[in-house]
């Protein structure tokens, strides 16, 4: 392909990106006014307020302006990378990036680690379809992939936190232990195996599935019959021409499921108490707190819109097919 | 490079850069409370669902809030954990005097006091406090400040409250003043700048130096507040040392987890809101309470948003409320139709109790209940239905009497709350009871901005919701005076029932400039009396907070005495007073098999990447 075409595709796949942003930006800001003013509620839990200081608070939350000049004076600030702040008056930026690691640190692992397990158990099932181990992974996984993470969470912690009291039952370290260097790592990690176990488990059945259908398809090409006609052993055939043709759709679902992973698990996040992204959106939405909700959806917008980005990028690099078409 | 080893070097790519944020996350992690650690402080953990909605004591609402202030900062006045009065042997006031005329109340200190950080702690810090609050209109303190002209300090242990009108409030006699006490040191910088003061997170011992027994050292969002002693704290030399070195308060995403935690016993003391859980955690050896708190439930009618008129002018009738409810024969009837008992018993679990007036059992003005010469409002189903006969509201023939002033049917729009589960629990009793006497609701759920939005556009007839209100209750009788309706349907005030009665105005202003408590109480408990008969409230139940701590830990000081709250009263004192049966009882757990577990799953990971690396790259010599 030319290199002119090569920077056209980019550049078209860029302001593709920047449009559904900007679409998600306006599409933020109507659904967070829609759902009512968040100062009578306000009033109502402070039990003590004059109608003065709620009038205050009201100018303060910027909620006294019309709805228009609210829209362009968010854009504004949005464009300046100022999201404002939250209900307790912190800035709304660094209140997220406070959540982001403990999030990378817990999704990403078991995002990782259930994609590993997942692809090559998906493997080995399409590999011998149709066998008793196929079949037997194969129910395994359905009822994984239909389990109800929180009922599963739940379930980890009575028995490992309540009946065994091995690991503790949520936060990412002991509150107020203070602990520092190994024993501090030691804590985190002691913290992170329930949720790390859960959400592995959880999301490996998603790639072992894809993994098996896509190989299954695959074992039925033409040149996989070329392969054995020539000869070429099994294994070689398995690793040099099923599976690499086979792990294309998966590389798609994997780089997705990546940009997914700063959304965190709000449900996972909030069953085990980890001080992530997912948490953080729980809480906000209980507190109706419209600046720091604006402030995570555009992150995980922004995460996805970029995970797509990179999905369309590399699946063109992977797959020269795509660039040519 | 083949696609296999491209994907493997994804894959190394992938663990690299989650490997660098775990490193990032452990960095950030790090406590700077270490070295107490090393020396083993001993901790008592209390834990909630709800975190704090902000540490700052300008910002924060919640009473999560309000219970680590208490044990951070001092009120001038301390409410007694006996039953709300004034405690001056447990506060940093020692004595009021009050001028004859009523508006000048001189404030005696202990002296001595310092802040944790070592300063000293005088009246000017109070003076101070109170006029910054005064000046910026301090939501928490507006209420309480309102009678307030001016606070002054005349020397270092005393200062002088000027009150704008005669009143009993600031007098001592009981405790009105519910404000934190800040150090002019540290927010002095903020005279001037009120949004900077409100952007203090007040996380750290350098922002919230305080003058309680516990200064927060560390708050992580969403986790924990980590709360040390204050090694200046003035209680210390009064008999009120604490027995704990910290006080931490965990902050869980769920209930089921934090019972799980307080099974375990990684934590001491935990605050539910599920009966259920409640119920089993008491089944399995942990102790339980349903403890007594202020806040109430109601179902808040309008009593005439479109239809009353203020003399006075400043309010516009505005709404479609349905004019029956205007009729005080009605809400009576509706009243004696529903049996709040029952609602304890079946949506509550028992773990409430019914409720008569918005001013609760417990109030720094004493218990109230209906007497001989208030109205029978009890539960009596054949008496609502024979006050309707009497007042012309027949029964039509689809079984819904008809208004005779109006010809409407006897239906109401009641709304519960999405977020508010036994406002939508009690919906098919009421439904059922009010039938039974010929009235149709149309019930509705919304959330609770939305239903605010209703209250104050005046477009609905009953709604479910409740109040948390202050020990005294002047702030709560307040929202019952004709200025407190909304005026027009863009203007906020706090009445939400749109009731209006020159009677009950008259003896509210009475009550705020009345000089002898004793009075005061008359009045408020005429007041209470007043409301009763003209349910502009149904009053459904006092709600309790339902607690639990392990068999471990002793010397709580509820508030009040009598099935009042272990621990999150409205002062330091159980704090102060709790500690563990045993030294063993605060020993930290192990866990030595579950770093081996996570060890082994680690290293199984590692091998999984290396085995993956290693084919990719042996595939790539095959092809050479």
């Amino acid at each position: 392909m030319a290199q002119g075409s090569i920077r056209r595709h980019l550049v078209v796949k860029i302001l593709q990106a920047i449009l559904t942003l900007l679409f998600v930006l306006t599409f933020n800001f109507f659904l967070f006014r829609g759902l009512g003013d968040p100062t009578q509620l306000l009033a109502k839990q402070r039990g003590n307020m004059t109608p003065a200081a709620l009038a205050d608070l009201k100018r303060q939350l910027g909620l006294d302006l019309p709805l228009p000049q609210q829209f362009v004076h968010y854009l504004w600030e949005t464009v300046r990378f100022r999201l404002g702040y939250t209900f307790d008056n912190q800035p709304v930026s660094t209140t997220i990036a406070q959540a982001v690691w403990p999030t990378v640190l817990l999704i990403g692992t078991s995002t990782i680690a259930s994609i590993l397990l997942g692809v090559w158990i998906g493997i080995a099932q399409g590999w011998r379809w149709g066998s008793r181990f196929d079949q037997g992974w194969l129910a395994v996984t359905l009822v994984l992939y239909a389990m109800p993470e929180f009922w599963f969470g739940l379930l980890m912690i009575m028995l490992f936190a309540v009946t065994l009291n091995i690991f503790p039952s949520g936060f990412m370290q002991t509150p107020g232990a203070g602990y520092t260097g190994i024993a501090n790592v030691v804590d985190i990690l002691k913290h992170l195996a329930l949720p790390f176990f859960v959400l592995t488990v959880a999301y490996l059945a998603e790639y072992s599935l894809i993994m098996r259908s896509s190989l299954t398809e695959v074992l039925t090409e033409d040149y996989i019959q070329t392969a054995r006609a020539k000869g070429v052993r099994e294994r070689l055939v398995r690793r040099r021409h099923a599976v690499p043709n086979a792990l294309l759709p998966t590389i798609t679902v994997t780089i997705l499921s990546l940009g997914y992973v700063l959304g965190g698990a709000i449900v996972i996040e909030t069953i085990f108490s980890w001080p992530g992204l997912g948490r953080l959106t729980y809480e906000a939405i209980g507190n109706q707190d419209f600046a720091l909700l604006e402030g995570l959806f555009l992150v995980f917008s922004v995460a996805v819109i970029a995970a797509n980005l990179v999905a369309d990028l590399l699946y063109s690099y992977l797959d020269p097919r795509v660039r040519a078409a | 490079m083949r696609l296999a080893s491209r994907v493997a070097v994804l894959f190394v790519v992938g663990m690299l850069v989650v490997a660098l944020s775990a490193a990032g996350a452990l960095g950030q992690s790090s406590s700077p409370s270490a070295s107490a650690a090393s020396t083993g402080p001993l901790t008592f953990t209390y834990a909630d669902v709800s975190p704090p909605s902000s540490l700052n004591p300008l910002v924060g609402y919640l009473g999560t809030d309000y219970t680590i202030w208490a044990l951070n900062y001092d009120i001038p006045i301390n409410f007694s954990t006996k039953d709300f009065s004034p405690d001056f042997d447990h506060s940093i006031v020692t004595s009021v005097d009050t001028s004859s005329d009523g508006m000048t109340f001189t404030y005696h200190m202990r002296s001595g006091l310092k802040w944790s950080d070592g300063q000293p702690f005088t009246a000017n810090d109070v003076a101070w406090t109170l006029n910054f609050y005064k000046k910026y209109n301090v939501p928490n303190y507006s209420s309480d400040l309102a009678l307030m002209d001016r606070a002054e300090a005349i020397n270092d242990t005393t200062f002088v409250l000027h009150s704008k009108q005669p009143t009993s409030f600031y007098s001592g006699k009981s405790v009105f003043l519910y404000e934190y006490i800040l150090p002019e040191h540290i927010w002095g910088k903020y005279e001037n700048d009120y949004k900077a003061a409100k952007r203090v997170a007040n996380d750290n011992p350098q922002e919230a130096v305080g003058s309680g027994p516990f200064i927060i050292t560390k708050y992580v969002k969403n986790q924990y507040v980590q709360l040390d002693r204050n090694p200046y704290y003035w209680g210390d030399a009064v008999g009120m040392r604490p027995h704990v070195d910290r006080v931490v308060y965990q902050i869980f995403g769920n209930q089921d987890a934090e019972a799980a935690a307080l099974q375990s016993g990684s934590i001491d003391f935990g605050y539910f809101t599920t009966p259920s859980i409640l119920n089993t955690l008491k089944s399995r050896g942990i102790i339980t309470q349903g403890a007594n708190i202020p806040s109430f439930v109601e179902i808040g009618i309008n009593t005439g948003s479109a239809y009353e008129t203020d003399p006075a002018g400043g309010f516009t009738p505005h709404g479609d409320g349905a004019r029956a409810l205007t009729d005080v024969v009605v809400r009576q009837a509706i009243r004696r139709a529903i049996d709040s008992s029952v609602l304890v018993d079946r949506v509550m679990q028992g773990y409430a109790s019914p409720a008569d007036s918005p001013v609760q059992p417990g109030a720094t003005t004493g218990d109230w209940n209906p007497g001989p010469n208030d109205p029978d409002l009890s539960f009596n189903i054949a008496a609502a239905n024979q006050m309707l006969d009497q007042a012309g509201y027949k029964m039509g023939s689809d079984g819904v009497r008809i208004d005779p002033k109006t010809g409407k049917p006897l239906e109401f729009r009641f709304y519960s709350r999405t977020t508010d589960q036994p406002s939508i629990d009690i919906v098919p009793y009421v439904q059922e009871w009010l039938k039974e006497i010929g009235i149709k609701i149309d019930p509705q759920t919304l959330n609770s901005n939305k239903l605010g939005n209703v209250i104050l556009a005046g477009d609905y007839d009953m709604f479910v919701w409740g109040w948390y209100p202050n020990p005294d209750p002047n702030y709560i009788l307040n929202i019952f005076t004709c200025a407190q309706r909304p005026p027009n349907p863009n203007v906020y005030r706090n009445s939400d029932s749109y009731y209006c009665n020159p009677e009950y105005d008259k003896l509210f202003h009475e009550q705020e400039t009345t000089i002898d408590p004793a009075r005061r109480v008359e009045i408020v408990h005429q007041m209470q009396s007043i409301l009763y008969r003209d349910e502009p409230y149904i009053m459904l139940w006092y709600d309790q907070s339902l607690q639990a701590h392990t068999k471990g830990w002793t010397g709580f000081v509820p508030q009040p005495a009598e099935g009042g709250d272990w621990l999150a009263t409205y002062g330091p004192l159980s704090f102060i007073s709790v500690r563990p049966v045993t030294a063993a009882a605060n020993a930290g757990g192990g866990g030595s098999a579950a770093v081996w577990v996570i060890a082994l799953a680690l290293i199984a990971l590692a091998v999984i990447v290396a085995l993956l690396v290693r084919r990719a790259r042996r595939s790539e010599v095959d092809e050479a």
